[in-house]
């Protein structure tokens, strides 16, 4: 946030500052924009967002815009000792920056990263896919978006990676009851291998526009 | 020079890239021989920019067609984007490759006791390491604190707002305008693209309606609350745009030998170190110089030709700025 060198002014925002909504009960949530409890938010996918960068890709789902780039590989800056034989230690950097936040962040910025490191290159044994569940009283919402996981009782994120069928991360808080935990990592399992393969296409275009 | 010249003949692919990284300066300086750059441009002449105006709340607009729309990749720009929904104004102004993105939000103050009606802008530019690699975490850029001093500088000093504007009640409250300008790709001329995108933010930018309630504090007013009475503010009944006086539009130039190369790259920048900046309003009329050192001297004529050139693109600058005003009027 901006703010003046020397004395600052203190500021205040002119929004209402009681941000208490009255929290709709649960069994009358409909999703504000019109999606079923089980469906995704249309996904937008590119690469090539940043022209500096070794592999970028810029990911749109619903609200939520998120930029990642990869800069890689390249020189580490940590083993500087003596060594009698030839090492070449390399790092890759994937930096991620969430342009508006509308909702399952994280998983955006997962499934996107896979797109910028596919983009950059580097060899990858899968790509990787991100899905997140929200759990609103008896309801399972998957790709919640903020208000939502707001007042959600748990949520699980689950990262596989889709033509290896492996999970790669698992992330489970709040509430949940084990028939629902399966329950909510099947849906996550079915989104992301339907994620992947719009990853996927997303490459294939990239490929083809350029033989044309 | 004469090995350089031998490679010149080389036409395979791979040699001319390898040339490129490795002899750098020449590389460049056999093109400048011919008057040209190696992306085919002229020497005078700038990149294609483009600017999109944020619109509040459109949920069928997709984001950032316009980051695709470059030489090779022709994504074609269907929507004047929506930047941040969530901010009051908002653009993304791109030149060539490189992209910033401005976004304003508005906050209440209590104004100075030296200048009871005037609001104030604070401008911060960020370059996040997704921009470039030679930013790392953690370690903000030296060139992002340089550029947002002068940034700030220059939009305060040009008068394009009058910060009488932004009073709300005479000693009481004013607006502040938080102008946040997120560097996304840095290809080179980073100053006159953060410019842009801040004029074209401030165009875009609506002030909210508010009012003063009974605590003494600002508040929004939205539909369904009663309008209270606001001394001295005319509540409208829409939000209230800027009036923006004279906006300033930049140009950069880098000096090489007796070249004038306007609009650089990134890799043209670190190569040939020395910079102009020349910041002209609407009536081209001079608002900064700005010539921080380098090896070559700033004669007198080589200033004036940096103007000309300027004043050249002050007029592109404002045909891209009036279209995309346009085309988001029309939405």
């Amino acid at each position: 946030m901006a703010s003046k060198t020397g004395s600052t002014p203190a500021t205040y925002s002119p929004s209402p500052a009681t941000h208490k909504k009255k929290r709709i009960p649960i069994a009358d949530w409909v999703c504000p924009d019109n999606r079923g409890f089980y469906q995704c938010r249309p996904a937008y996918l590119r690469t090539g967002a940043v022209s500096t960068a070794a592999g970028s890709a810029y990911a749109e789902f619903g609200n939520t815009k998120v930029i990642v780039s990869v800069f890689g590989p390249r020189e580490s800056k940590k083993a500087m000792m003596y060594s009698d034989t030839g090492r070449l230690n390399c790092d890759v950097d994937v930096f991620a920056v969430v342009l508006e936040s509308g909702g399952s962040d994280l998983p955006v910025v997962i499934s996107c990263a896979s797109l910028a490191l596919a983009d950059a290159g580097i060899l990858l044994y899968d790509l990787f896919a991100s899905v997140s569940v929200s759990c609103l009283g008896k309801d399972l919402v998957i790709d919640p978006i903020s208000e939502e996981e707001s007042y959600n009782d748990g949520s699980l994120m689950i990262t596989c990676m889709p033509s290896r069928n492996q999970v790669t991360q698992l992330i489970v808080d709040g509430e949940w009851s084990t028939p629902k935990i399966h329950d909510a990592m099947e849906l996550c399992l079915g989104a992301c291998s339907k994620l992947g393969k719009v990853m996927r296409s997303c490459l294939k275009d990239v490929v083809t526009d350029l033989k044309e | 020079m004469t090995a350089a010249n031998g490679l010149s003949d080389l036409s395979s692919e791979m040699e001319v890239d390898a040339f490129r990284r490795l002899f750098p300066l020449r590389y460049h300086e056999q093109h400048l021989l011919k008057s040209v750059r190696p992306d085919a441009r002229k020497l005078g002449s700038a990149r294609d920019t483009t600017v999109a105006l944020g619109l509040a709340n459109s949920t069928d607009q997709l984001l950032l067609y316009y980051l695709f729309s470059g030489v090779v990749q022709t994504y074609i720009c269907i929507f004047a984007a929506g930047a941040v929904a969530s901010a009051d104004g908002s653009a993304l102004a791109k030149i060539g490759s490189t992209t910033m993105l401005a976004a304003i939000k508005m906050e209440v103050m209590t104004p100075t006791v030296e200048s009871p009606d005037e609001g104030s802008l604070a401008i911060e530019f960020h370059m996040p390491p997704i921009c470039s690699p030679l930013v790392r975490p953690g370690r903000p850029a030296d060139v992002a604190s340089v550029i947002s001093k002068q940034l700030s500088d220059t939009i305060l000093s040009s008068g394009m707002i009058d910060l009488k504007e932004l009073c709300l009640v005479g000693g009481k409250a004013a607006w502040m305008a938080y102008l946040d300008i997120y560097c996304l790709d840095a290809d080179g001329a980073l100053f006159d693209a953060a410019l842009l995108s801040a004029v074209a933010a401030f165009s875009h930018l609506n002030i909210p309606v508010v009012s003063l309630n009974d605590d003494g504090r600002i508040v929004l007013v939205s539909e369904d609350t009663v309008q209270l009475k606001l001394e001295k503010e005319p509540v409208n009944t829409e939000k209230r745009k800027l009036k923006l006086n004279s906006p300033p539009f930049s140009l950069t130039c880098i000096l090489h030998k007796n070249y004038i190369l306007a609009d650089p790259i990134a890799e043209e920048e670190s190569i040939m170190e020395t910079v102009v900046t020349v910041v002209l309003d609407s009536s081209y009329q001079l608002v900064s110089l700005y010539k921080p050192g380098g090896p070559i001297l700033g004669h007198t004529s080589i200033i004036q030709d940096c103007v000309a050139l300027a004043r050249q693109r002050v007029k592109e600058l404002q045909n891209v700025l009036n279209e995309a005003i346009s085309d988001m009027e029309i939405d």
